[in-house]
């Protein structure tokens, strides 16, 4: 079922941000690999679609004082190509890897993964455990920036007006001896969807954990953090005790729903297994 | 809408529907049924075609996106009776069954090679983890992938 709509391409950021502020529903569209997928499964809400591929001002990926900036439009094919060292290519390499296929991943892009906001967004995660923010745009609001954790708000809902225009994500690049796990489960490796995804970065000083991030796809309605262990390992060695405590209050966090890939219980054990997992493996590492 | 792009090396312009898919129009405006469509949801890979270069699934693409770009088929690899080298290889290490995934393994597997010119057969078998075939068990077109790599 595929219904009518005007269609505009953009050629620069300001006229998108025109584009978006048209009368009636409109949709930005950027590789399209969600959106043309459902639009065959159910009409687009829209009467003009907004293609987001010619703006080159969503393209860069930048790096500048410690901070890193990925355009928006950025392909999940580049951000594999990217070599950032440390964490950040820690969880993103491996994230991308596990990003559909080749085919898809140069289309797909970050900001697009993250507008889409399904629960389990393979993008989510590591950027959540990277503490990125979103950056918004609009003809008349300016410009804003949003905690990701704000950003997402329901199922594929997030806190973006209809007239903004998602331009980059940002964060501070972790320092060097930040540590970090990622792993996505599903049910094979090719091109499947997440049944528990899982990203983390920890800074241990002293023996201790200075500050952990431990975030989740797939198993609420949006990816989320879960500050309750966090705050359990805060200033605590990693031993198999804070360890357990952890994973089992992370388990009670997440919020997960039974559906065909699996069943929300099995979801939680696998949230537990995979922050313990994690953990371990965090501890171990540079010893 | 009007677009205007190059379909294997050939310049045209056209009127197409906004929600026209480019392996619609490909197929059903310009008659180029060798790109095809199999699952239509943007999983097995029947559908690949080059935009600028690199392979992408045309069932996830407008054609009104491909506006001023270049579009390589199946179509447009031979060079009149000369088949392309990646075409070679399939036909000689029979990299096919039915025959129905062949065009877009084809044009997968050259995008591999020009990112990659002498990969593994786990980077081949990775690389393709987008293109189904659902006869050969991908035996022999992971080896004419290699064949290819090795005449290069």
């Amino acid at each position: 079922m595929i219904n009518d709509f005007e269609f505009t391409q953009p050629r620069d950021v300001s006229e998108a941000l025109e584009a978006l502020a048209e009368k009636g529903r409109v949709m930005p569209v950027a590789g399209g690999t969600n959106v043309l997928v459902n639009m065959k499964r159910a009409p687009l809400e829209t009467d003009l679609l907004v293609d987001l591929t010619r703006l080159e001002a969503l393209e860069p990926i930048l790096s500048d004082n410690g901070r890193i900036r990925l355009g928006a439009g950025v392909t999940f094919a580049r951000l594999l190509e990217w070599r950032p060292g440390g964490a950040v290519e820690g969880l993103m390499g491996p994230m991308c890897v596990a990003f559909a296929g080749p085919l898809i991943r140069n289309l797909a892009t970050v900001g697009g993964n993250l507008c889409d906001a399904s629960a389990a967004a393979d993008a989510s995660p590591p950027l959540l455990a990277l503490d990125a923010c979103v950056e918004l745009e609009s003809a008349t609001g300016g410009s804003r920036t949003l905690p990701l954790p704000a950003f997402f708000q329901g199922v594929r809902k997030t806190a973006r007006r209809a007239t903004e225009l998602v331009t980059g994500i940002e964060f501070s690049k972790p320092e060097d001896d930040e540590r970090w796990f990622y792993y996505k489960l599903g049910k094979r490796k090719a091109d499947a969807i997440s049944i528990v995804s899982i990203a983390m970065t920890v800074k241990l000083a002293g023996g201790k954990v200075e500050r952990a991030r431990i975030a989740l796809g797939a198993v609420a309605p949006f990816a989320m953090r879960v500050p309750e262990a966090e705050g359990i390992l805060q200033g605590e060695p990693l031993n198999d005790s804070t360890i357990a405590a952890a994973a089992a209050t992370a388990a009670r966090e997440s919020r997960p729903i039974d559906d065909f890939r699996a069943t929300g219980a099995y979801r939680r054990q696998m949230v537990e297994a995979l922050v313990k997992r994690g953990l371990n493996e965090v501890a171990r590492r540079g010893k | 809408m009007k677009v205007s792009f190059s379909v294997n090396g050939a310049e045209l312009s056209g009127d197409v529907e906004p929600r026209t898919l480019l392996v619609d129009f490909l197929r059903n405006d310009l008659g180029l049924t060798g790109t095809h469509v199999g699952c239509d949801t943007s999983q097995c890979g029947a559908c690949v075609v080059h935009l600028d270069g690199r392979s992408i699934k045309s069932c996830t693409l407008l054609a009104v996106q491909a506006e001023g770009m270049q579009v390589t088929t199946i179509e447009g690899l031979a060079d009149g009776d000369a088949l392309h080298p990646m075409q070679a290889a399939f036909r000689e290490e029979h990299g096919l069954q039915c025959g129905f995934c062949t065009p877009g393994m084809i044009m997968s597997a050259i995008d591999l090679l020009q990112n990659n010119a002498a990969p593994t057969e786990k980077e081949i078998r990775d690389w393709l983890e987008g293109n189904l075939c659902r006869c050969t068990g991908y035996q022999n077109i992971v080896k004419s992938i290699q064949t290819n790599a090795k005449s290069q």
